[in-house]
């Protein structure tokens, strides 16, 4: 071979799909030496073994389900079926605090809210202008995979984040004009009044 | 072929069949992201729904919709890495699983091959994916089933799609 393989013969050649005459002829031309040759050769070879490294894994049909209905999930407004409240039972702000729960001293917002996926706490601090920070935890029980929260102001979807599977949540910036907490677990869903200014 | 920058300026107006394409072009990257940090099924299941969760929160704050490849890894990595540290916590020494180092001996290179195939989109970027990244290799035959095409055009036509991978590459290189 005198003429430059192209790109494809290149492909072809390394992978084993030409004829073995012209595979000679492929081979005769790369060993020859050309910089651009050489260098198509070696970005092939590279790519192949970039993609063969890794192979994607199919999830599980329930998984791409759920990752489908996440959007809505997050989205659609309140629809009344499916819905129940969570009640408080303890905001630091009122004084109240029982024991065990901080005191409103340290200037953050300290909420305990008991609901149909179990007692849920929130803890929110101050971080950029009209904004706050908030962690918590869902007390979930055991194996029940982690939970959805949507925050939400006006019924406008502010922040969304997962818990862990241990029901910690961490959720940076929220803005402080955040009224509502929706949670999600399954077919369980819970609706939350919030309050986060001091 | 719709590319990923349309469906996310879809989601961002609340278009839940356009949410629906995004997953169904990176499902698979992100649980196998999960998957390959050293995760159980579940909870790479799990830090893949994080991991969507997240992007559901960001989109109004994606720097560079072009990227949306490597955010999705590098979200993933992290929620899986804080998945695994958890785990750790309440497991003996040796029950620790296996994969605790990294297994991506060059993440940089991994995450913008990826970003490049995200530029690339269409059918050059499917064509690909299904004929190097899917675990059991089809044949030409079923590739060319699959997208409508004879079985002769899917050579010559992966070696331009991988050509313009590498141009797109070495622009961004």
């Amino acid at each position: 071979m005198t003429a430059r393989p192209t790109f494809t013969e290149l492909l072809d050649w390394i992978e084993g799909r030409l004829t073995d005459e012209a595979a000679a002829a492929v081979a005769t031309y790369v060993d020859s030496g050309d910089p651009a040759t050489s260098a198509s050769v070696a970005w092939i070879r590279d790519f192949l073994a970039a993609a063969g490294s890794m192979p994607l894994s199919q999830p599980p049909p329930d998984l791409s389900a759920r990752l489908r209905g996440v959007f809505d999930e997050l989205h659609r407004p309140m629809r009344a079926e499916g819905w129940s409240d969570a009640w408080l039972l303890q905001d630091a702000r009122s004084g109240l605090a029982a024991a065990g729960v901080r005191s409103s001293a340290d200037g953050g917002v300290h909420l305990a809210f008991d609901s149909e996926l179990g007692r849920f706490v929130l803890d929110a601090t101050g971080a950029g202008v009209g904004e706050v920070d908030v962690q918590g935890l869902v007390m979930l029980a055991p194996g029940a995979g982690g939970v959805d929260l949507a925050f939400l102001a006006h019924g406008d979807l502010r922040r969304a984040v997962r818990t862990t599977p241990d029901g910690r949540f961490d959720a940076r910036g929220v803005p402080l004009d955040v009224d509502e907490l929706w949670l999600t677990s399954g077919a369980t869903r819970v609706r939350a009044t919030l309050d986060l200014r001091r | 072929m719709v590319t990923d920058t349309d469906l996310l300026r879809r989601c961002r107006r609340r278009d839940a069949e356009a949410w629906n394409q995004l997953v169904g072009r990176y499902e698979r990257l992100v649980y196998t992201v999960a998957l390959r940090n050293g995760l159980s099924a579940e909870d790479a299941a799990d830090v893949t729904q994080a991991t969507f969760v997240a992007l559901v929160d960001a989109l109004d704050r994606l720097r560079d919709d072009e990227k949306i490849a490597s955010w999705l890894m590098t979200v993933a990595r992290r929620q899986a890495w804080r998945t695994r540290n958890l785990s750790r916590r309440t497991t003996t020494l040796e029950a620790a699983p296996e994969g605790a180092t990294d297994p991506f001996a060059d993440w940089a290179t991994t995450t913008a091959l990826h970003d490049a195939l995200t530029t690339l989109g269409g059918t050059c970027r499917e064509l690909l994916v299904a004929l190097y990244f899917e675990p059991d290799a089809p044949s030409y035959a079923e590739i060319a089933q699959r997208f409508g095409r004879s079985i002769g055009g899917i050579g010559p036509l992966r070696g331009r799609c991988l050509d313009k991978l590498r141009a797109i590459m070495g622009e961004e290189a």
